[in-house]
């Protein structure tokens, strides 16, 4: 009798894309399922103890990370967390002789590099080691420019400087004088999109490609998920399933992504890709090496698959295709405090939130007195709502009135004490997405 | 052990004024953090440790409540069985 596979799953910080007792429930019957959980995170590790058999492990070492898989009898590691990404290919290569992908994830001006050097991108990137770097690389490739932490992830720190006084602002707020060190910043010249799912969009889009592996590159799914325009400056604030891109334009997104992870070797496994929607050729943003964030629980909500097993079936290389099929679309909700804000100063219920027309789920709304900061990116939205439509039509009316109800119950101030609001993110929401063929 | 009797746990645990039986704890504000108190709670009042997981795949009120009275009934045989035990 065949044995069961021996997966260990990294956890570290809340904010994976599936939480630790979603991971357990689909490892039921599929694999015997480990946790290694960073000794830094004491409620991670108690909950995931009383999921499955868990070790804690300081993950700056990676021999002894390398060790306690081991000591499991896996011969697979995984993870759901971006950070955890090169520590976890590095595993896998050591592991089972994977090709070693850890320069990859955590270093996106490697992967803007290796997009060039496959004739795949055409925009200018360069680490920035100061100040002085920092101007002379705004001169050669011209405002805007998008500064961001190499390894970052959630927008967090991610800055767009679209003159000098904003590079001045940035080099202040890092403390950074013209000669000082600037800590593992990337520069890359700012890519202008259009929003193909209508003026209500973001003028870029998320593809999710499930690679089990076999040498083919084949995906056992693979899907594009819209999103709603960006807070100041880069902010995420929703994403919508299933893609109301034609057709189409959703399979030259995919193509592009697949396209991008055969250039850099990242041949199986789970794959989050974002990319800017532009004419004729569709421009990467970055790729990730695990599933996106919310994307599970939206194909939840719009089709009851679980996507969490398929991922976790790819990581264990089993070639289990899944199609989705959708009985209504879903949304998630980040709204997100203005740019200028410092404090929330009044805050809706989170029952006055749960009773608006299709929201399923409430996840955080952030009372009165909490401290907001934009520069913290995107996971400090004041309100993570979750709705749903029986179509993309009934989907943004109610994502409309929600959006105007939360602008309307939350006020914020800024750092003199002033109350402070933007209508623009609203203004674009609100557009009606018929305008999108005029 | 009713499934109001966990609403309103649900309730007090995250501070919410509305949990309805078949609302799911974790679609309520509810984390696998908190669920952790929840199952602490319901063994307060009930005498049932619930494994996590269990909670994850029934996380209604509804549901939970149900998990509470199988478990119970399970052990009621085996108690009975120790204290007949006990008596010989």
């Amino acid at each position: 009798m065949a044995q069961p596979d021996r997966l260990v799953v990294l956890a570290g910080t809340k904010y994976g894309s599936l939480p630790p007792a979603e991971i357990a429930s689909c490892a039921d019957g599929l694999a015997d399922l480990y946790f290694l959980v960073d000794a830094a995170e004491p409620d991670i590790f108690a909950v995931a103890r009383s999921l499955a058999p868990t070790t804690q492990a300081d993950f700056s070492d990676r021999d002894a990370c390398l060790d306690a898989v081991r000591r499991t009898g896996a011969t697979v590691a995984g993870t759901f967390n971006d950070h955890l990404c090169p520590l976890v290919a590095w595993l896998n290569a050591r592991l089972n002789g994977d090709a070693d992908t850890e320069a990859l994830w955590g270093h996106k001006d490697v992967q803007r590099q290796r997009l060039r050097a496959a004739g795949l991108s055409g925009v200018m990137s360069n680490r920035v080691s100061d100040g002085f770097a920092l101007r002379k690389f705004a001169r050669q490739a011209g405002f805007p420019v998008v500064v961001k932490p190499t390894s970052g992830c959630g927008s967090n720190e991610v800055w767009l400087l679209r003159q000098e006084a904003d590079v001045d602002a940035f080099l202040a707020r890092s403390g950074t004088g013209p000669r000082q060190e600037l800590d593992d910043v990337f520069a890359e010249q700012f890519i202008v999109g259009e929003p193909w799912a209508g003026p209500h969009r973001a003028d870029y889009v998320s593809a999710e490609l499930f690679r089990p592996g076999g040498g083919t590159g084949a995906a056992a799914l693979r899907f594009v998920t819209d999103r709603l325009p960006s807070a100041w400056p880069f902010r995420e604030t929703g994403l919508i399933l299933p893609s109301a891109i034609a057709p189409d334009r959703q399979r030259l997104l995919l193509t592009t992504a697949e396209r991008a992870l055969d250039a850099v070797g990242a041949r199986e496994g789970v794959f989050h890709v974002e990319i800017k929607t532009k004419s004729p050729v569709p421009e990467i943003i970055e790729l990730n090496g695990r599933l996106g964030g919310f994307v599970a629980r939206l194909v939840g909500y719009g089709t009851g698959e679980r996507l969490g097993r398929l991922a976790l079936s790819c990581l264990l290389g089993h070639a289990q295709e899944l199609t989705l099929s959708w009985d209504r679309c879903a949304q998630v909700l980040l709204f997100q405090a203005p740019s200028a804000a410092v404090a929330v100063t009044r805050a809706p219920t989170r029952r006055e939130v749960r009773r608006m027309p299709g929201v399923v789920a409430v996840d955080e709304v952030s009372p009165e007195g909490t401290a907001v900061d934009w520069r913290h990116g995107t996971n400090r939205a004041v309100a993570w709502v979750w709705l749903t439509g029986d179509g993309h039509d009934e989907l943004h009316e109610r994502l409309v009135d929600l959006a105007r109800f939360l602008s309307d119950s939350f006020t914020f101030v800024d750092a003199d004490g002033r109350e402070v609001r933007e209508s623009d993110w609203l203004e674009r929401v609100s557009k009606s997405p018929a305008l999108e063929n005029t | 052990m009713t499934p109001d009797d966990v609403a309103i746990l649900m309730q007090d645990l995250l501070d919410s004024d509305e949990v309805a039986v078949d609302d799911s704890f974790f679609d309520v504000g509810g984390t696998s953090m908190t669920a952790l108190t929840l199952i602490s709670e319901v063994q307060r009042l009930s005498g049932v440790s619930l494994p996590l997981l269990d909670i994850v795949r029934n996380p209604t009120p509804d549901g939970i409540a149900r998990l509470v009275t199988q478990h119970r009934n399970e052990a009621a045989p085996a108690q009975a069985d120790a204290e007949e035990a006990a008596r010989q």
